[in-house]
């Protein structure tokens, strides 16, 4: 999965470097790819986001292409080249639909706010999807035991319907299979798998700790049961 | 070109770039590293950045390519190495001179920060 993310990531970078003056491009295309390949590298193994990390990569890069254009332009228009106005008007036009592609496609995984529609989460969540986070037994143990829970009767129903109620359309009686992943800090983190065409939501939950089942729910992200 | 003090003051790239590779021959990613290590982490550079300030290098003749060779220390990729030239050295020399005289007059002032 990695290895594949980084291949792709790779691609779009060097697609990006099309954009540099060519004789830079000649020059140091390929040692600038193989730098961020070794960056990708070191950023998958220390398990930051890649997506964001090459959203980075590609912005500071970009900075420096549009110096690079600039430089060229300036030299062109010193030496009396018609061709700097051309390549600078060019570049100009391209520059906002490149820069609008790349953030359509690398947008991350977006947050479906609490009491969100069915239709409202389908559109949030287009294109857009990580791993559902699975279930980890003793979390959900820890959960009951911080929150004064003796069971999974009426109480813990409250943690439930708190996280069902991110998505509010869902008809009643529909099944839903709340996971506990992990619990830290009086933080929940876990999957919600609605039965039928609803979808699966990774969700963030917050103990209020004031008295026992009051939760808050902090963010709820389409989720893919999968991977 | 051989007189350093041409070149000063250094933006803060270039200057944590000849530091890097005062000592031995790097690659891109491996000055990328020595760079975050010498700054303790203050100073992050991405490939647009280090690459254009290795340009204006190259073409300032502060640095060479040394050839391309295989890290050992990382996968069997062949990479461009850069080293420093005189004239880098020089520079270096410079502006390191040019620091420890603000420092030096600063003292003077007693305009330096507390410490701790």
């Amino acid at each position: 999965m990695k290895k594949l993310d980084i291949y792709r990531y790779t691609r779009l970078y060097a697609g990006l470097l099309q954009l540099y003056p060519r004789a830079f491009r000649r020059r140091f295309a390929e040692p600038m790819l193989q730098t961020f390949g070794d960056m990708c590298h070191e950023s998958a193994e220390n398990g930051e986001n890649l997506g964001v990390f090459t959203l980075k990569m590609c912005l500071e890069t970009l900075v420096q292409i549009i110096k690079e254009r600039y430089i060229e332009v300036v030299m062109n228009i010193k030496n009396g080249s018609k061709k700097a106005y051309v390549f600078g008007g060019v570049f100009a036009a391209i520059l906002p639909l490149f820069l609008y592609v790349m953030l359509r496609d690398y947008r991350g995984v977006r947050t479906i706010p609490p009491n969100s529609t069915i239709e409202q989460a389908r559109e949030l969540s287009k294109g857009v999807a990580e791993p559902c986070l699975a279930e980890n037994g003793p979390d959900r143990a820890a959960i009951k035991k911080d929150d004064n829970y003796l069971g999974d009767g009426e109480q813990f129903s409250m943690f439930e319907i708190i996280v069902a109620s991110g998505i509010i359309d869902v008809p009643a009686g529909t099944e839903v299979d709340i996971r506990v992943n992990s619990y830290v800090d009086r933080i929940a983190k876990g999957s919600a798998l609605y039965a039928g065409d609803y979808g699966s939501y990774n969700y963030e939950l917050k103990y209020l700790g004031t008295k026992p089942g009051e939760w808050e729910l902090q963010s709820l992200k389409a989720c893919d049961s999968s991977k | 070109m051989s007189d350093g003090k041409t070149y000063t003051p250094l933006t803060p790239a270039v200057l944590y770039i000849l530091m890097a590779l005062a000592y031995e021959q790097k690659h891109g990613y491996g000055i990328m590293k020595q760079v975050e290590e010498d700054s303790e982490g203050k100073v992050t550079m991405g490939p647009g950045t280090l690459y254009g300030s290795l340009k204006r290098m190259l073409d300032a003749g502060l640095v060479v390519e040394s050839g391309k060779k295989v890290d050992p220390k990382m996968d069997d990729q062949r990479r461009i190495y850069y080293m420093i030239t005189g004239a880098g050295q020089e520079a270096l020399d410079a502006e390191l001179e040019r620091y420890k005289r603000v420092v030096t007059v600063t003292k003077r002032r007693n305009a330096l920060p507390a410490q701790g």
